[in-house]
């Protein structure tokens, strides 16, 4: 060992320099480093113990601690056993921003420069649900698509219930109660399904077709393709009434395309369809409506 | 333990050339601040509800209608109702 204002020096007996030692506490090792038992770094004073199932090297600070990989190209930490030295991986590509993990010598996960996640194999959540910000759901324009498709991105889901108001086109309104005020609905991507059973237990002067609010508006995309049609039954409290109509119409709920409402639409044989409005609604009468129709 | 009900109007949306105002309604009970159930109720408001109506809605509900309800908009849906009523009477 010597030692020249301060510095000493390591050396081999041929001559050659292990390691030097810096007056500030430093040593630089001349060549490769091999350490037979565990190396702790400690920056300060201890935290804890560290898991003797990795206690092996130990970077320990009282506060902010870390370990700094710094290349051109790759920075990499290697997971290897007897029969493949990089069995597992963790990288940081420069070239392209990218961290990338590997499994069985296969990339599982990469991390794009934006934040994208790609997984190579599946994903399955053990817990907690998968939450997707507004705007933003399942793309599936990888799959091959139908003449006529606007849209691949699967952005909605949504149940709940809601009171719908019955009201006539022109004016007044009905009263919904009996413990029968709401219809249920299911939202799925832009499409709605709605069901359920009103009772009619009162009216104020209703005057036109009987209105039936929606939860969503109808869309309106191109030409009347949103419309749709539904199953309705009409039945009353009062067993020999009920909703008035020729015997031979059928009936359904309909809505229309661009709109915050259904309606009854009535249809004979022969005969141009109509709408049921306040001569064919009463207090007392009950109808049960399911749908499904789109939005936008 | 407190049990608690809370009413929040948590999605306000705008859709459609009439601009309807699409209002959800979330019930939010709480057992000791913690949410153990959230239910969604749905309604929409339509260009053509009387002033009185609008004044029942909530703040927000009333400043986005009067934004984005310009006088094209409420002759407009006047006169979709209209063509409605005319087809579907």
């Amino acid at each position: 060992m010597t030692s020249t204002l301060g510095i000493k020096k390591i050396q081999h007996p041929n001559g050659t320099n292990i390691a030097t030692l810096n007056s500030n506490g430093s040593i630089a090792f001349a060549g490769a480093l091999t350490v037979n038992d565990p190396i702790q770094i400690l920056n300060g004073s201890n935290v804890r113990a560290a898991s003797s199932d990795a206690d092996d090297l130990i970077v320990e600070g009282p506060v902010d601690c870390g370990i700094s990989i710094l290349s051109a190209t790759t920075g990499r930490i290697y997971f290897g056993d007897a029969a493949n030295d990089d069995a597992g991986s963790i990288r940081y590509v420069h070239t392209d921003d990218s961290m990338r993990f590997e499994t069985n010598d296969v990339e599982a996960m990469r991390i794009s420069s934006s934040g994208a996640v790609t997984v190579a194999n599946g994903l399955t959540l053990t817990d907690g649900n998968l939450v997707v910000a507004s705007g933003h759901g399942i793309d599936f324009s990888a799959t091959s698509d139908a003449t006529g498709m606007t849209s691949e991105l699967f952005d909605d889901y949504e149940i709940g219930v809601y009171t719908p108001t019955v009201t006539g086109s022109t004016s007044g309104s009905y009263t919904v109660g009996d413990s029968a005020t709401k219809l249920a609905y299911t939202k799925i991507g832009k499409m709605v399904h709605l069901q359920g059973q009103i009772h009619i237990t009162g009216k104020s002067s209703p005057s036109g077709v009987v209105y039936i609010s929606l939860p969503f508006a109808s869309g309106n995309t191109t030409d009347l393709a949103e419309r749709s049609a539904g199953s309705v039954i009409f039945d009353s409290a009062n067993s020999s009434n009920g909703v008035s109509h020729n015997s031979g119409n059928f009936v359904n709920f309909m809505v229309s395309s661009n709109s915050s409402v259904g309606i009854f639409r009535s249809s004979e044989e022969n005969t141009g369809a109509g709408s049921l409005n306040q001569s064919h609604l009463d207090t007392g009468d009950r109808f049960t409506i399911g749908i499904t129709y789109m939005t936008f | 333990m407190a049990l608690t009900e809370e009413k929040i109007q948590d999605k306000i949306e705008v859709v459609g050339n009439f601009k309807y105002v699409q209002v959800r309604t979330a019930t939010v009970i709480k057992r000791d601040d913690a949410e153990i159930s959230r239910s969604f109720s749905r309604h929409i408001v339509t260009p053509n509800i009387s002033a009185d109506d609008l004044a029942k809605e909530s703040t927000e509900v009333q400043g986005i209608a009067n934004s984005v309800w310009t006088d094209g908009i409420k002759t407009a849906y006047t006169k979709h109702l209209a063509e409605m009523a005319k087809e579907f009477s």
